[in-house]
């Protein structure tokens, strides 16, 4: 399957940060066209027809999440960009902040009018500083230009779009922790229900949509719904960004059709590095089961990928070579969650970093066969019964590395002279 | 099927291990299975606040839900089929339990919780029995001390949050929040400093393993060392129910005693930790004579021989009087005032030692509140009058603040911003003096907001000389009105009678007594022969002048109380008495709800309460003083007479009016002798705002001469813009501020002059 560019069509264009530029290349024409032609509820149903689902990584329609807002007037409501990408080998909303940042503005524009909000916010990842100060940029030029504001284009729709620089926490890519955060407290995730587009942020109904969402919004409503579904597949519609990184030849974003194979995206990637060979990927962010070998023809898109119970997530395919060290990646992963687990859920809080101590001394030749059971337990735990998404991500990466890659665990355990003794048990007292 | 009581709300059908149940709507699955007797483990969930869900302990399985459930979070909704005991659903909570004892130092032996910890009781119940944990424990620098009551031991945390959602929804101080993030997560105060709060005691009642500890009882005893009695604190005219702990003749600690009406289930700090006092080693053990100038100990016999020849002597004279009451309960201050209307036949008695002296025609309403302190959670809006709700009745702001959170409107007015300003609608501030104007602008608006309202007017609008023209013009609405005005058992002593113009039966009485000023003023003009005080201190609440006169000229000063005080000093006769915690009898709060004392401890040896010492003198006078005294709730006293209301508005350019500030923790008798609690009392300063400091070129935290009609003080000033123009707030009851040098009654909107 070819490349298929829609969102990243005008990339390498020059000055598409400037909003003439965008203006010039058919920018700005959907939120024209919807505010004069489609009433706010036609546009949720027609985006609820394309069958558009999130690209933030859980891949809920978002016709339907825009559907579950009230519609009753007289309430506020709010639309947040979430902009907060840093799950690990997710590359996409950055690109296109950072290229066509008005695209998004469109989007939200769209999304805005769609629910009825008149206050939006686009709460963008801190570490992005250009990203940040582009978007900032772009919002100046919308709002001299009267795009933003009172009256935009001529209706009697109204809206201001305010950037938000998080703060540095993975969690706050969770939707209700992102809400947290843009409110001004600890990014720790709220419980559900309410969900969001009931009670959000300040209390009001609000969509939390991904970049990538919105901005796939502006094509189709410049080029309609039927033109979308028949992209991709039938329920994983449309184009969709994927990011490859690792031991490829040529990392980046490339955009394709969902449904595309994990093979043909290395290949387009330039394959594997001269002389190595493909060994394990994680195709949708870190957050999700390894792909191996075997799996090189399976079709990128939302239910092939849930089937082999594995995810699409945000399609970030993390490639490793024959020369990665699995348990140095379980362990390297472990520890990231542990070190951005918010700390409000006794799994996660301390799962992962259970995991991690073990981990760490597999690694150092003391570990036993009965760890790799207590790990699969402990992640079970985590998947199952914890609060919000982040510890249910973090178990996957790490059983399915030991459930492929056993016997490279299995060396590391067998440094220790005594494999299936329990070590010395710790006592905490007499403390420092 | 188990039917929980039926009202008219929806029913909704479940079955949980079997067992078919109906429960409201809006019932947690977790609340259900309590009802059914089913015992589920939790921690982060404390049913005073909304659910949480973060600790993951009280997981059941539901059918049709493909992971286990948190019951505390989970409403029960139609059909519902819940499993909790069955192998997934005890596994999930094992599991559960398993982790957060890996970071938990297992410091039972040593812990003060054990014995009543529910990481303990449900460990021991619930988990996996075995650890697979053969890691590092987490550990921290311990044991970290948050300000002088609290204590806190970071490696026994289980980060429930509870302590941190009690700061935040219940107080509203925001003392307590979360640090750090992930297992390095730990609670601490917002700044690093000490916990800001003056309810943090009630964090360690509701902490659930023994992360926070009290540093007043810490390693002071086991829980079941301890013996409990049920009784009353009468320490502020809130009378919470509280429970003693006494070890071997101490007190350990107190306790909070769950009563729906007045305290719910908290307490504020100088209940959990004001304590101390009673078994304070300066507390007096005999009786003390002066004799040859020297006070010297005495036996019982020789003291109240001596008191009651005086009395006898002094009867024909009638210069005699009594001072006193507030810590005293009811029935004690009924023997008091029968003591010197019967025996001496003197009706010169007042509990109103430093508080406003107004009589009976100007006072418009007596003290108390017309509405059950439970009730403030369910008002929709309220106003504040001049009233520093949390210094003078801390935890009725507790149960106000419910109401806020249900989205009650709360407004103050007043002459300087409280500390819980942030927390209300609206904070209207205006100078001593034009009260009148605030209320006829701001009330008829707020009293046609729908739903219960109520009004509460405090020390600034009570202690004022227009009080009764405020009072009569606040009548007009048809709104509870809280004269929210006391110290101690203030309505106690007046319902029982120690009022020179009031008798027992709460009727006026045709002769009045002389009020406590008047006897003062009285003695120092025309020498006296005899002043009982009881439970007062009359030499630091009085200018020094007045109070050296009056005690000059007066032949014979008996003081009875706990600690040899600045009046004791200069008595004849000094007589030990027993504290709240050793006393029987009753007790009346602000809200007129009358509550029970009882002895919590051990007496100590040869001394006696205030009560049995009046019932022997009266004895030894010849007198049977019978305690028959019923409580009646009478209704407010109002005076017919109009009073002349000072409607001319302020407007001198260069003119400062003094507003006093009681304080919760200050340098009281009592509180003086609490090691802990006194550390809580805050450096006092004058504060005035920028634009008036300017005015008198006042410097922040420089030192100002403070000059009213009567005499001057030196004091330390605070710029604060939370106080209104022309105003200086001046706190009461501390030492370093005497501002009873200022004024016999501390009315409020005295004029004051700034030296520098």
């Amino acid at each position: 399957m070819a490349e298929l560019r829609v969102l990243t069509t005008n990339f390498d264009k020059p000055g598409l940060k400037n909003i003439d530029t965008y203006e010039q290349l058919g920018g700005y024409k959907a939120i024209r066209k919807a505010l004069k032609q489609i009433k706010p509820p036609d546009l949720i149903e027609m985006v609820k027809q394309s069958g558009l689902r999130g690209r933030g990584g859980a891949g809920f329609s978002t016709g339907m999440k825009w559907g579950f807002v009230p519609k009753d007037p007289s309430l506020v409501k709010f639309v947040v960009c979430n902009a907060d990408e840093s799950e690990p080998g997710t590359f996409k909303d950055r690109l296109i902040i950072e290229k066509d940042p008005h695209q998004l503005i469109e989007g939200v524009m769209l999304a805005s009018y769609a629910i009825g909000a008149h206050q939006s916010f686009i709460y963008c990842r801190g570490e992005f500083y250009e990203g940040n100060a582009t978007l900032r940029q772009a919002v100046a030029q919308a709002k001299k230009k009267g795009y933003l504001g009172k009256n935009i284009f001529g209706s009697d729709y109204a809206l201001e779009i305010v950037i938000h620089p998080g703060a540095g926490a993975y969690i706050a890519g969770e939707e209700t922790a992102l809400l947290n955060s843009l409110e001004g407290y600890r990014a720790t995730p709220r419980l559900k229900p309410p969900f969001p587009a009931v009670e959000g942020l300040y209390r009001k109904p609000t969509v939390v949509n991904n970049v990538e969402t919105l901005c796939t919004v502006v094509h189709i409503v410049n080029h309609g719904a039927e033109w979308f579904q028949k992209i991709g597949k039938p329920k994983s519609t449309g184009s969709k960004i994927f990011q490859i990184s690792g031991h490829v030849q040529k990392p980046g974003c490339y955009e394709f059709p969902l449904g595309v194979t994990l093979r043909e995206v290395i290949d387009t990637a330039g394959g594997m590095l001269p002389g190595r060979k493909f060994k394990a990927c994680y195709p949708g962010g870190s957050s999700c089961a390894l792909l191996t070998e075997r799996d090189l023809d399976i079709t990128m898109d939302f239910e092939a990928l849930a089937a082999r119970k594995s995810a699409l997530g945000t399609a970030s395919i993390i490639v490793m070579d024959d020369s990665a060290d699995m348990v140095k990646v379980a362990h390297r992963l472990m520890q990231f969650y542990q070190n951005e687990s918010c700390g409000k859920c006794t799994p996660c809080r301390e799962g992962t970093r259970w995991t991690v101590q073990i981990l760490a001394r597999i690694e150092a030749g003391k570990g036993t066969f009965e760890d790799l059971k207590v790990i699969e337990d402990v992640c079970n735990g985590m998947e199952g019964n914890s609060f919000c998404p982040l510890a249910v991500g973090a178990a996957p990466p790490i059983v399915s590395a030991i459930r492929e890659f056993k016997n490279e665990f299995d060396a590391y355990i067998r440094k220790n002279p005594h494999p299936d003794r329990h070590p010395e048990m710790k006592i905490a007292y007499p403390y420092m | 099927m188990i039917i929980m009581e039926t009202k008219t709300e929806q029913m909704i059908n479940l079955t949980i291990d079997g067992i078919a149940i109906k429960v409201p709507k809006g019932t947690t699955v977790y609340n259900a299975c309590r009802k059914l007797g089913i015992e589920i483990p939790i921690f982060c969930y404390h049913d005073r606040m909304p659910p949480f869900g973060a600790c993951r302990q009280c997981l059941v399985e539901v059918e049709k839900m493909p992971k286990l459930q948190t019951s505390c979070t989970l409403e029960a909704t139609e059909g519902m089929v819940v499993n909790t005991q069955n192998k997934k659903s005890i596994e999930g909570r094992e599991g559960i339990l398993e982790l957060l004892l890996i970071n938990h130092p297992l410091d039972c032996p040593i812990c003060d919780r054990g014995g009543e910890c529910p990481l303990q009781d449900q460990a021991l119940k619930y988990g996996p029995g075995l650890s697979r944990f053969f890691e590092d424990k987490r550990r921290f620098f311990k044991p970290l001390p948050l300000g002088p009551v609290l204590m806190l031991d970071r490696e026994r945390c289980v980060v429930c949050a509870r302590c941190t959602r009690f700061s935040d929804l219940v107080s509203g101080d925001h003392a307590l929040e979360l640090l750090d993030r992930g297992f390095k997560t730990e609670v601490g105060t917002p700044d690093g400093g000490p916990a800001e709060s003056k309810f943090i005691g009630n964090t360690i009642m509701i902490c659930p393993v023994g992360a926070l500890t009290s540093r007043v009882y810490r390693f002071r005893a086991r829980p079941w060392d301890n013996e409990p009695t049920e009784s009353t604190c009468t320490l502020c005219p809130v009378g919470c129910s509280m429970i003693f702990d006494e070890r071997d003749g101490e007190i350990m600690r107190t306790r909070s005693c769950e009563n729906k009406s007045i305290n719910d289930i908290w307490l504020c700090d100088k209940g959990w930790f004001g304590y101390e006092f009673v078994d304070n080693p300066n507390r007096l053990q005999t009786p003390l004579i002066r004799r040859s100038g020297k006070l010297e100990p005495a036996s019982w016999e020789d003291a109240l021989n001596l008191i009651s020849s005086k009395l006898i002597h002094a009867k024909p004279g009638g210069k005699i009087g009594a001072l006193g009451g507030n810590p005293l309960t009811i029935e004690e201050n009924y023997l008091f005032q029968k003591l010197m209307r019967e025996v001496a036949g003197v009706n010169n008695v007042d509990h109103r030692v430093g508080m406003p002296i107004l009589s009976i025609d100007d006072e418009g309403l007596a003290p108390g509140m017309q509405m059950s302190i439970g009730d403030c959670e369910n008002l929709s809006f309220a106003v504040l009058l001049g009233l520093d709700l949390t210094e003078e009745f801390p935890v009725i702001w507790l149960r106000l603040k419910q109401a806020i959170n249900k989205g009650a409107k709360v407004i103050f007015i007043g002459h300087y911003a409280p500390e819980i300003a942030p927390q209300l609608s609206e904070t209207i501030l205006h100078s001593p003096g034009s009260e009148l104007d605030f209320i006829k602008q701001y009330i008829p608006q707020i009293s046609n907001l729908k739903g219960k309202g109520a009004i509460f007017v405090g020390r600034q609008y009570l202690a004022n000389k227009n009080r009764q023209s405020i009072l009569e013009e606040l009548s007009k609405y048809s709104l509870p009105l809280n004269i929210m005005e006391g110290r101690g058992n203030t309505l106690g002593a007046r319902a029982a009678g120690m009022h020179p113009e009031l008798g027992s039966d709460g009727q006026r009485l045709p002769h009045a007594g002389l009020n406590s000023i008047q006897m003062l003023e009285n003695a120092a003009r025309n020498g006296w022969d005899f002043l009982y005080v009881a439970g007062a201190n009359p030499a630091r609440k009085y200018p020094s002048k007045l109070w050296q006169e009056a005690r000059s000229k007066i032949k014979f000063l008996i003081v009875q109380d706990l600690f040899l005080t600045e009046t004791a000093q200069q008595a004849d006769v000094v007589l030990p008495t027993l504290s709240f915690v050793e006393k029987s009898g009753h007790f009346l709060n602000i809200s007129k709800q009358l509550q029970t004392l009882r002895p919590g401890k051990e007496l100590p040896a040869d001394i006696y309460s205030d009560g049995d010492i009046f019932v022997r003198i009266a004895k030894l006078c010849g007198h049977e003083l019978v305690q028959d005294f019923k409580y009646i709730n009478n209704p407010m006293t109002t005076s017919n007479k109009k009073q002349n209301a000072n409607e001319k508005s302020q407007t001198e350019e260069k003119t400062l009016y003094a507003t006093f500030a009681p304080s919760l923790f200050d340098n009281g008798v009592r509180m003086k002798h609490n090691p802990h609690v006194i550390k809580l009392a805050k450096e006092p300063f004058a504060r005035l705002n920028q634009k008036e400091a300017q005015k008198w070129g006042v410097q922040d935290g420089g030192t100002i001469k403070i000059k009213s009609a009567a005499n001057a003080i030196s004091v330390s000033v605070k710029i604060d813009n939370q106080v209104a123009d022309k105003t200086v707030v001046l706190p009461l009851g501390f030492d370093a501020i005497p501002v009873h040098e200022l004024d016999a009654n501390l009315m409020n909107g005295i004029k004051i002059v700034i030296e520098r």
